[in-house]
């Protein structure tokens, strides 16, 4: 602890201790506050949702969830971008990978201009490509199935994995590697290491963003999915009726919708944390 | 009402684009080469399906319908089980909110491998889906007795609604839920100000002067309120009672836009006296937020959709059921006017189930089902003889002279009155944005409708063939 004696530097560096950590809190409470606002819409009934001023201190209740539960226009699309968003992740993952370990370690021709055309499949607005894929999807019978949808998520968690898996196995130390090869293992083996140990946090990372930014998507499901495989985002338009929105199921909705992010980020952060204080070669 | 040339082609692409947005989407399809040409390449010629009407004739089939949001959709989802029953034809269905609707449905339909086939619309609709080819005229369908069934009656509907969904000669769509434009009084307001419903504009605006700021059930009022974005359902809903009701016209025989002609200058004036006492923010209010205004008990008058009864009747979410005076719109120097807007069901011309798709709207319009969708909050039946019909008297006894109201409007005064145009949804959007400037007070009301013309000039003349 610094008493009387710290000198007038270290009191500075305290006070922009205190300072940042003040600011960064404010920042939380300001992020976290629309979520905050939802979770208690969810438990308003839609008098006091709509209520003006807004209430802090209400009488709580279940029934938007119960409503929402009951819902097979809410639980069908839930269980459709559980099995489309996990499907879309683990093919990415079966792909982007070896791609990504190939980008980062082998010398090959047209190396950097295969890694922009991964990059650049982020690039095309949706709503360019839709339309032909549209009527290809229509032609191959791949309109509102899953393996339709997963196939067209690739474009939003393939380019991602890549790149970020990318980066991660370049900074890996190479003499990791040539230790397995010296012991005999071949690259496959030393791939399987890195990416099941030294690079796991960098893999747990991008399965959650990938994981988000595909469980978040609207447009593709809202035009290549119909009633059988529609998802979350477009499920949730259900709470929005013609003559009003219904607020607190919504907000139940999204809570819900929510929970499985939750969960994945959460499992992740253990496995980056553990990843990064496990440090492997000195310097 | 004119109804517009149009080089084909041209248009496919172009409207095409404005439902999906962007130029960009035209290097999509440049680069996967989609042929828009619409042929029907599948499902029956309805000219020569011969033999006796039977509504299990398409047994077996499978139908996809698409629905925008809206209590007549219920209303049929509700019933699709003895429809079923019926004809032995499954539905599937998607209802989306209206504008991720209508996202979808130029998606589906644009590629001409669509998906549904059958789907809601609205009038502009009509043109819009007709001229590329997109929808299928229902003509050979209705005049075909092993198609349609003997006691379907096409001429129970009100000429108003059918001849909206006409278009060069053919029928795109069948009316199912009808709105006019009807002036609403608070009678508590009325009484206090001991005076009578305002009949003509200049009652309308000499009641809205003395209401505004006043305090009426507990709430100081605001004199009027309408809708007031710029999106072309402003100028349909209540500028156009006035604008049509001082006798202006949207485009004149030549071909010339004339919304600034001294008819329609006039009738400008008259909306903005009374919009100048409705709320300072009513440049954002589509017809939710005034319906809301209103329904609060916020405002004297309002302009709207008649059928908005049902929202102000319902004690449980309005603050003001028992005390609204359903009126005609006022009368200006032309009589007393509006416009109209329907949902109606119509058929993709790339249906390869289309006799079933037109089983499913014959059955969605008939006599019988209509009277069903009544109590589901599709209070505007299309079908004359359902007006009077005891459901309709019943759902709607306390509701003062509602029942009488809206016939009224719909029989004698109301009509789309511009121009039938794919271009029209723009068209609308440019006068739109002039009626809210003047709305809000903003410059001479001469100027802005100069303005707004020149540029609508150049949207209506960019829709004809050339």
């Amino acid at each position: 602890m610094l008493g009387k004696g710290g000198t007038s530097a270290s009191r500075t560096k305290r006070r922009n201790g205190v300072l940042a950590n003040a600011a960064l809190l404010a920042y939380t409470a300001f992020a976290l506050f629309p979520l905050f606002w939802i979770f208690l819409m969810s438990l308003k009934v839609q008098r006091d949702v709509i209520a003006t001023p807004p209430k802090f201190f209400f009488t709580p209740t279940l029934a938007n969830y119960a409503e929402v539960l009951s819902r097979p226009d809410f639980l069908t699309p839930f269980k459709n971008s559980v099995i489309v968003t996990f499907g879309a992740l683990f093919l990415s993952a079966l792909i982007a990978l070896p791609a990504a370990y190939a980008l980062a370690r082998m010398e090959f021709r047209g190396k950097e201009d295969l890694a922009f055309a991964f990059l650049s499949l982020r690039f095309a607005p949706e709503l360019i490509i839709l339309l032909p894929l549209f009527v290809i999807y229509q032609s191959f019978g791949l309109y509102d199935t899953y393996i339709g949808l997963i196939l067209i998520y690739q474009l939003i968690t393939f380019p991602l994995m890549v790149w970020m898996m990318r980066s991660f196995l370049e900074d890996v130390p190479k003499e990791l590697e040539e230790a397995v090869q010296i012991d005999g293992g071949s690259w496959f083996t030393s791939f399987r290491m890195i990416i099941t140990r030294i690079a796991l946090p960098g893999l747990a990372a991008s399965c959650v963003l990938s994981f988000i930014y595909a469980w978040n998507h609207f447009v593709f499901a809202l035009v290549l999915a119909s009633q059988r495989t529609q998802v979350i985002t477009g499920g949730l338009l259900q709470f929005i009726s013609f003559e009003q929105i219904q607020w607190g199921s919504m907000a139940a909705g999204v809570m819900l919708a929510i929970v499985p992010e939750f969960i994945i980020a959460v499992f992740a952060l253990r496995y980056m944390i553990r990843g990064l204080t496990a440090g492997t070669v000195k310097g | 009402m004119r109804e517009e040339g149009m080089g084909l082609r041209r248009i496919r692409r172009r409207d095409f684009l404005k439902g999906v947005g962007a130029g960009a989407a035209a290097l999509g399809l440049a680069g996967c080469g989609v042929d828009f040409a619409q042929e029907r390449s599948g499902g029956q010629d309805p000219s020569k399906v011969k033999g006796e009407f039977s509504w299990t004739r398409e047994k077996g089939k499978t139908i996809n319908v698409l629905f925008a949001k809206h209590p007549m959709a219920d209303s049929f989802i509700k019933e699709l089980p003895s429809f079923e029953k019926k004809t032995g034809i499954k539905v599937q269905y998607d209802t989306l909110p209206e504008e991720e609707f209508f996202q979808k449905l130029r998606t589906d339909l644009s590629t001409g491998k669509g998906n549904y086939d059958a789907f809601m619309n609205g009038p502009p609709n009509n043109w819009e889906f007709a001229a590329p080819g997109w929808s299928e005229p229902l003509d050979a369908y209705i005049n075909n007795k092993a198609l349609t069934s003997a006691d379907y009656d096409l001429d129970d509907f009100y000429p108003a609604a059918l001849g909206v969904n006409r278009w060069r000669g053919k029928l795109w769509s069948i009316p199912a839920n009808e709105e006019g434009y009807s002036l609403f009084s608070r009678k508590d307001v009325l009484e206090e100000m001991g005076i009578e419903a305002p009949q003509t504009w200049d009652d309308l605006i000499a009641a809205v002067k003395e209401a505004d700021g006043k305090t009426f059930g507990g709430k100081k009022v605001d004199g009027f309120v309408a809708r007031g974005d710029k999106t072309f359902p402003t100028i349909q809903s209540g500028y156009s009672t006035a604008f049509l009701g001082y006798g202006a016209t949207d485009v004149d025989d030549s071909g010339k836009v004339v919304i600034n002609s001294p008819e329609g200058v006039k009738a400008t004036e008259k909306w903005a006296e009374v919009m100048g006492h409705a709320p300072n923010n009513v440049g954002t209010f589509t017809w939710y937020e005034a319906m809301n205004h209103f329904s609060a008990g916020n405002a004297a008058f309002f302009i709207d959709a008649d059928h908005m009864s049902e929202a102000f009747e319902d004690p449980t979410a309005s603050a003001i059921a028992g005390k609204v005076d359903y009126g005609l719109p006022p009368e200006g120097d032309a009589g007393r006017m509006g416009n109209i807007w329907l949902w109606s069901l119509a058929m993709s011309a790339s249906s390869k189930n289309n006799v079933a798709a037109w089983m499913f709207l014959q059955w969605a319009t008939t006599r019988e089902q209509l009277e069903k969708a009544i109590t589901e909050g599709n209070i505007n039946p299309t079908r004359r003889s359902l007006a009077n019909s005891e459901t309709m008297k019943n759902y709607t006894k306390d509701w003062g002279s509602y029942n009488e109201t809206w016939q009224t409007i719909l029989s004698d005064h109301a009509a789309w009155n511009y121009i039938k145009s794919p271009k029209y949804p723009a068209f609308g959007d440019r006068w739109a944005l002039a009626i809210q400037e003047i709305a809000l007070g903003g410059g001479s009301i001469e100027e802005t409708l100069d303005a707004a013309a020149k540029e609508m000039q150049d949207i209506y003349d960019s829709a004809k063939g050339s």
